[in-house]
């Protein structure tokens, strides 16, 4: 139940019913956030099968069919190839020789793990498929032969990189589509529909899934209500459980390519533009592109069922891989390099895993699940019956970019088993992205069992191999900008020079309608006062993680130093620590977040390094220091006074005394109005434990107390406190 | 795209929630909804870019068939558009485009709500942030949704 009061001088709370608040909002037409990522008026799909067709699609993650059935012609579906060279010999050659490379020198699936020699009889087994496939093959073009597929069809495509001419050729905003089939939102502003992709599929993407019929036309307003694609345009499956693979030995061997102007286009991780400077990869009057020349390598639209394996997608103006209201993706053995903002995006899509991946040069992130269905603690049960994660990152290394990974609205994300380096930022999610992305506010996330190390790269410096699209504090491990109810457990988080983890709360103004895309429970409490609704981030737990220590087995890979990043370790670190370890902007009415059970650099929690300083006591919670002690968030969380005894919140004085930063910082207010000197999240700090980290620790520590006692930060924390003040959470604190 | 350029009113103040509810309510339909019939904006002081005359508090800015910078893509430049396109636009530009992006950030379909940024607001962030030649790369929609979020801390904080 959220509600605004009047006035911050209130003594105590005065809630609005809710419908009241939605009405309000519906009425005043207030607008709404929609920042990291733009997109369609999308839906979350239902996330039962569709028993149309058979085997039935989504409903599921789907399994991938081994490699050797598409040689057999046992089914289901039908197998096309995809080939290079007269009866595929250009293929086969480089299937050969890919094979005797890897039977002979081996080869890395992804740069954190070792080189791995394939074995005599999976050799021969490669061979024998790939001179079958050849012998198969009708297809030079990846799209043709999914144009010719349909339900329950297989795509194997053989070694070789694929440049899709006939895509390349078709314009960008093709006056067939656009703007006849352009689709509004309530405001009226364009958006290229699901009907724009099917019947223009390679206006923006170099190869086009469609996985439905197109049906009617799209609401002519789009409901609040995000939970299942309106009847009306929602088309039979006409590609779904659809396979696309790779048929040679790694993921590099098939190279789908989206850019422009290689030196040397076969090396998997060339460089799109060559040496052209990446602030001169720009699309030009006439619409040519140095770099990049189509804006999505694979998309695959309402594709339920969809399964990509063992192929490398690169060179795009924007995404690697984007899929969207989608029930049923499992990309595995994938690799995403040089794709200018995302490497991997899926939007409204459920029922997803993606791993065995990698991925290096986006100027966003990685991978980014966005809006991803909310089947967590406050799901729609009559639509999400069960909770669950609905997207899986596993086993990936995600690294060379501005983020690893990155996702607004990621709700009930797993992230496990991953290694995550070398970037400016390692993981960040946020609920900055309200409402074009539904799922509001962020919640069930669970990050467990991940390496986050030396994630030091500037990619703010001059001539950087690729563009930072956004900013982020350099020398992050993970960053939480708003979220509830997540798990940030048993990791290893190492030399991170800025801080290890960080969590803020985004003070959004105003949220409502339950029956839209927001939950109809919020984990922080309902609150008046001068923060609105401080719906982000409450009940959060950091347990069992292990900072500043190296894992024993770790081995200091060349893709560490990738693009100059910055880092410590040597082949005999076994420890490495962070900058700080835990960072907290400790927003005062933020309740429940707790960090029990971790551990320092060498091996003791007297040796973590957080922000606020640690309780002379373990497991409590005392105010102005970190919270041990976690608490179980009420069945009704609107009411600070079901809050239980002793549960966590921050505090007013030191959240007066980081507000300003995060207003230079992050949301790049005004610092002169603040007194401020500018931020410093650009650079790559000092190695920590040097006297550089020291004095540059000192001056921000200064700088802090300048803000503070300025006249900004003087009305900042008068105003915080009076807030603070007028709630009460929980029977004692 | 619209050639509009929307005027959200003031910012909040602390003083009464519920008109800043309204008044970003307001804020919000004039930037949606196109900001007067006579296609010109609402009356808000701009910023002022070089060369050009000071204009005065409440003087309209004339931005019809003023196109907005950047790449356009399926009819707007929102997700595209850069900082290197900003250093480069004309006052009339930048005001097109902040409404270009607005109309895609600030979106009215998904049932949540939050704060517009006003065209001066908008501005000093892009100019602010957009300085550095590091900065360069930096999508506008980006800056725009981070700012915006903070927006309702930062106002309290204005003189």
């Amino acid at each position: 139940m959220r509600a605004k009061a009047t006035s911050s001088t209130v003594k105590h709370r005065r809630l609005l019913p809710l419908w009241a608040a939605a009405v309000t909002v519906a009425m005043l037409g207030l607008p709404a956030i929609a920042g990291a990522h733009l997109e369609r008026p999308s839906y979350w799909p239902d996330p039962r099968a569709d028993t149309s067709v058979s085997p039935p699609a989504g409903g599921k993650v789907p399994k991938a069919r081994s490699l050797a059935s598409a040689v057999t012609g046992r089914g289901p579906g039908e197998v096309r190839v995809v080939c290079q060279g007269r009866n595929g010999a250009k293929s086969l050659r480089r299937a050969l020789g890919s094979i005797r490379r890897a039977r002979n020198f081996g080869f890395r699936l992804r740069p954190s793990q070792s080189s791995r020699k394939i074995s005599a009889k999976r050799a021969r087994s490669l061979r024998r498929i790939n001179r079958a496939l050849a012998r198969k093959c009708s297809f030079h073009s990846v799209q043709a032969a999914i144009n010719a597929s349909g339900n329950n069809d297989r795509v194997v495509v053989m070694p070789g990189r694929y440049v899709e001419p006939r895509s390349r050729r078709s314009p960008v905003n093709n006056p067939r589509c656009n703007p006849s089939m352009l689709q509004e939102d309530q405001g009226g502003t364009p958006t290229p529909s699901y009907k724009y992709q099917v019947r223009c599929p390679n206006d923006q993407n170099l190869i086009h899934v469609a996985g439905r019929a197109l049906k009617g036309d799209p609401l002519p307003e789009p409901r609040a209500d995000r939970h299942g694609i309106p009847a009306q345009e929602l088309g039979r499956c006409i590609r779904c459980n659809l396979q696309l693979e790779g048929s040679g030995v790694k993921p590099e061997d098939v190279i789908l390519d989206a850019g422009n102007g290689y030196i040397k286009p076969n090396q998997p991780g060339a460089r799109p533009g060559g040496n052209t400077p990446s602030s001169e990869c720009h699309t030009a009057d006439d619409g040519s592109n140095p770099c990049f020349a189509k804006h999505v390598v694979l998309r695959t639209d309402r594709s339920d069922g969809f399964v990509g394996r063992n192929f490398l997608m690169r060179g795009a103006r924007e995404h690697g891989f984007y899929t969207e209201e989608t029930d049923g993706v499992l990309l595995d053995r994938v690799k995403f390099f040089w794709n200018a903002d995302y490497g991997h995006l899926s939007y409204t899509t459920d029922h997803h895993v993606v791993q065995n991946c990698d991925g290096f040069g986006s100027g966003d992130a990685v991978v980014y699940p966005g809006a991803a269905p909310q089947t967590g603690e406050y799901r729609k049960e009559s639509f999400y019956p069960e909770r669950r994660y609905n997207t899986v990152i596993r086993r990936c290394d995600l690294h060379g970019s501005a983020m690893g990974y990155s996702g607004s609205m990621g709700n009930s994300v797993r992230v496990t088993n991953n290694r995550i380096y070398g970037n400016a930022n390692g993981l960040t999610t946020d609920t900055i992205s309200a409402p074009g992305h539904p799922g509001f506010p962020a919640d069930g996330m669970r990050i467990d069992n991940n390496w986050f190390y030396a994630n030091n790269l500037d990619v703010y410096r001059e001539n950087a191999p690729f563009e930072a699209l956004v900013p982020q504090p350099v020398g992050t491990g993970f960053f939480w900008a708003g979220n509830n109810d997540g798990d940030f457990v048993n990791n290893w988080v190492f030399d991170n020079w800025r801080q290890g983890t960080m969590l803020i709360s985004i003070p959004d103004a105003v949220a409502g309608d339950i029956e839209g895309a927001i939950d109809d429970r919020i984990h922080c409490p309902a609150t008046d006062g001068p923060f609105g609704f401080a719906s982000t981030s409450c009940y959060n737990r950091y347990s069992g993680n292990r900072m500043g220590q190296v894992p024993p087995g770790f081995r200091a890979h060349p893709a560490l130093r990738k693009f100059g990043n910055r880092t410590s370790l040597t082949a005999s670190s076994r420890t490495a620590p962070n900058g700080v370890d835990f960072w907290w902007d400790q927003q005062p009415v933020n309740l429940g977040n707790c960090w029990p059970q971790n551990t320092g650099p060498d091996g003791t929690r007297a040796s973590l390094n957080p922000d606020p300083g640690l309780a002379p006591a373990p497991d409590q919670n005392m105010p102005t220091f970190l919270p041990e002690l976690c608490t179980t968030p009420p069945a009704d969380p609107s009411s600070p006074g079901n809050h239980a005894p002793g549960t966590s919140m921050g505090d007013a004085g030191s959240y007066a005394a980081k507000a300003p930063i995060l207003l230079a910082c992050f949301g790049q207010w005004e610092t002169g109005a603040l007194d401020a000197p500018g931020c410093s999240w650009w650079d790559t700090p000092s190695r920590p434990g040097t006297a550089a980290a020291s004095a540059e620790q000192r001056r921000e520590r200064l700088a802090g107390e300048r803000l503070a006692e300025s006249a900004a930060g003087q009305q900042l924390e008068e105003w915080v406190r009076e807030f603070a003040g007028s709630v009460s959470f929980g029977p004692s604190n | 795209m619209s050639s509009q350029a929307p005027s959200p009113s003031a910012p909040a103040t602390r003083s009464g929630l519920t008109a800043a509810l309204v008044a970003a309510a307001l804020a919000a339909a004039a930037a949606i909804g196109g900001c007067g019939e006579d296609g010109r904006a609402g009356g808000q002081p701009q910023p002022q870019a070089g060369g050009q005359p000071e204009r005065q508090a409440g003087e309209v800015v004339d931005i019809s068939g003023t196109e907005a910078v950047g790449e356009n893509l399926a009819g707007s430049v929102a997700s595209l558009a850069e900082c290197r396109d900003w250093n480069e636009a004309t006052p009339e530009q930048k005001l097109a485009t902040i409404a270009d992006v607005r109309s895609q950030v600030n979106r009215q379909d998904a049932g949540i709500s939050a704060p517009a940024l006003t065209d001066e607001e908008a501005q000093d962030v892009f100019d602010s942030t957009c300085e550095p030649e590091w900065a360069q790369g930096l999508r506008l929609y980006k800056l725009y949704a981070r700012a915006a979020s903070f927006a309702p801390l930062a106002r309290e904080l204005q003189p």
